[in-house]
């Protein structure tokens, strides 16, 4: 089977969605079978990432908010507002996650992009840099 | 204990600087696959050609690698580390730089990787600048006609097949027939005729025992002081040996740009070939003659495309290539080495048959060439060597004639005689670079005909006898003939005498 490239297929995707959304469940079984056809199944996530960054063009940013607390409200809107004036996206999908072991600050990642604030990602680059200093 | 807090200070808010957290989104991409040395990347659709990017390794570090497979899905990017280090889903970030390594005179005396860091164990080397892997050549208008002369002091290359600065003459021969050693003669001769000329030695994928010998005789010859030698061994990863002659180059080219000379020696580019061939296959491009890539042509063509004479504008600077390429069989009509023959200005063939015979260097006179050597010739050897190819192509055609017939005219038994004589004269020892004075009065005394009657176990000595009495009783002379001009009549008259007078004491008594 003739394997197409997985971003021309992010962007048919795409397009059958927004063309014919009545199909949906139709049209993502399709998709199913093809990556299990294909041999693609552990490039789904891949996939997910192709269909975000062909929707960021649209002014659509999907953002993955990895967090050491649960966000409230100030939170969400303060990191929304944040994203839509570094990307200029008109609407921001925030899909949050709690991770205790960040320890304090956020990991924002966009379907290109990353902002790592959290205490863990410091101290590893401070131990890091310790040990450079040893040797 | 004494702390300076002005130091301690300085050092805290340097720490604080790096620990910053970059105030906006910056781009990252993730490993899906590693392995052979290949990083597969998701992600940084930003990347460039060739540009570095760097992999958060398994323990903090980051190992850089450069992308080479721009496609629509991923990239494909050549470790310049280990791959041990790195995982899947390792973050890659862009650097925003493509490849440079360190450059300067700062550098002179050292051996270095291909990132330019040191393996001689003597400490760090501090350089002001650095430059880029992968340059474009010199244009049209930067360049001059190769016009001076590139003495290796090896009279068979200088007096047959000239080289000029900013030359590219190719060594090309089987394995042991002295190819490194005529690319470590001319380095040699560089030094002992204070050339100023600068070497830079590349060793691609050679082994260190060799490279470390080569160190050493380069040392005892004070060579060093104006030596680079760029070092990778069988054991580097491919990309290291890839990039070897690149970062070399850029090395050398350091010198052409600030109006000096410089020489590369590219030891060898078939190992290059086969490094570029191994990285190409993991990177899935498809293969063609022989497995090679399709720009394997294009690999070496930019490489050997930087070495020139640059023009007086551009402060008349020079990069000579010696390119080695080694041959199985003798097979010169290879993928590589026909793809190098026809970019190189020439080359110089080596033969396991010759070097057998005991004739060393073992130069085919017959299927060397130098195709714009002959403009930069020094006058002086011009004028004595230039009947050395016809006499010598003239020899072989009666050697191999008067081996089925004793009965010979006698023009024809001088030709061979003289034949004889000047394959002999030819034979040098490793490591005795021969300078210009040397080279004129040897090819004069045995052109001209005065070795004629010495036997042919006697040469070398006549020879020896010749050059000890000039360089002893006649310094004049050898200084007035090291200047490269047209020798007189009258000195060319002296030196005849001398020579006629030593091979009358050496030849046979009738």
């Amino acid at each position: 089977m003739k394997k197409s490239s997985r971003r021309a297929l992010a962007r048919t995707i795409l397009r059958l969605l927004q063309d014919q959304p009545t199909r949906r469940s139709q049209i993502l079984r399709s998709v199913g079978a093809y990556l299990i056809n294909s041999k693609q199944t552990r490039q789904s996530h891949l996939l997910i990432g192709d269909i975000a960054r062909a929707l960021e063009p649209k002014g659509y940013l999907y953002t993955e908010v990895s967090s050491a607390y649960a966000l409230d409200d100030a939170s969400r809107g303060n990191l929304s507002a944040f994203l839509k004036n570094q990307t200029g996206a008109s609407t921001v999908e925030l899909d949050e996650r709690v991770d205790p072991t960040l320890l304090s600050g956020v990991i924002i990642r966009t379907p290109d992009k990353e902002l790592d604030t959290s205490a863990k990602r410091k101290l590893r680059r401070l131990a890091s840099l310790s040990s450079r200093g040893d040797s | 204990m004494s702390i300076e807090i002005k130091q301690l200070s300085h050092e805290i808010q340097a720490a604080i600087e790096d620990l910053k957290t970059e105030q906006g989104l910056e781009q990252v991409g993730i490993v899906t696959r590693i392995g052979d040395g290949v990083a597969w990347v998701y992600g940084l659709t930003g990347c460039g050609f060739s540009e570095i990017i760097e992999i958060e390794a398994s323990d903090g570090s980051k190992v850089k690698a450069f992308a080479l497979n721009l496609m629509e899905d991923e990239i494909g990017a050549v470790l310049l580390g280990e791959d041990n280090l790195v995982s899947a889903g390792a973050k890659v970030r862009l650097s925003g730089k493509v490849l440079e390594v360190p450059i300067g005179p700062e550098l002179l005396g050292r051996v270095v990787d291909p990132l330019g860091q040191p393996i001689d164990g003597a400490g760090p080397i501090a350089t002001k600048a650095t430059g880029a892997v992968e340059r474009q050549a010199p244009g049209v208008i930067d360049r001059k006609g190769v016009h001076e002369p590139l003495m290796t002091g090896i009279m068979a290359i200088d007096a047959i097949v000239p080289i000029g600065r900013g030359q590219r003459e190719l060594i090309i021969g089987d394995r042991q027939t002295g190819k490194t050693a005529i690319a470590i003669d001319t380095i040699i001769n560089q030094t002992r005729q204070k050339t100023g000329v600068i070497s830079v030695y590349v060793a691609i994928g050679q082994k260190l025992s060799k490279v470390a010998r080569l160190v050493e005789r380069l040392k005892q010859e004070g060579a060093m002081e104006n030596s680079i030698v760029v070092a990778t061994s069988p054991a580097d990863p491919a990309s290291l040996l890839y990039m070897a002659p690149y970062a070399a180059t850029a090395m050398a080219e350091y010198f052409r740009d600030n109006k000096q000379h410089a020489l590369i020696i590219y030891d060898d580019l078939t190992k290059h070939a086969v490094a570029y061939r191994q990285m190409s296959l993991l990177l899935r491009r498809p293969p063609g003659r022989e497995a090679y890539p399709g720009d394997v042509f294009y690999l070496h063509s930019r490489l050997l495309e930087r070495s020139a004479k640059l023009s007086a504008d551009q402060g008349s600077g020079s990069l000579t290539a010696l390119p080695i390429i080694e041959t199985q069989a003798g097979e010169v009509s290879a993928y590589i080495p026909t793809n190098v023959i026809s970019i190189t200005d020439g080359q110089i063939f080596l033969e396991s048959s010759l070097f057998y015979q005991g004739i060393r260097p073992a130069i085919s006179v017959g299927l060397s060439v130098s195709r714009v050597g002959g403009a930069a010739q020094t006058k002086a050897i011009k004028s004595v060597g230039s009947s050395l190819r016809l006499d010598l192509a003239q020899f072989r055609e009666l050697a191999a004639f008067a081996q089925f017939s004793t009965d010979l005219d006698a023009e024809t038994k001088s030709r061979i005689n003289r034949g004889q004589r000047l394959t002999e004269l030819l034979k040098q020892p490793q490591y005795a670079p021969l300078s210009v004075w040397q080279q004129v009065v040897s090819l004069m005394a045995a052109t001209g005909g005065a070795f004629d009657e010495v036997p042919i176990d006697k040469i070398a000595d006549a020879e020896l006898a010749l050059l000890t009495k000039i360089g002893s009783d006649h310094k004049k002379l050898a200084d007035e003939l090291n200047k490269g001009d047209k020798p007189s009549d009258e000195t060319k008259k002296a030196v005849m005498d001398m020579a006629k007078a030593i091979a009358k004491g050496l030849s046979p008594r009738v």
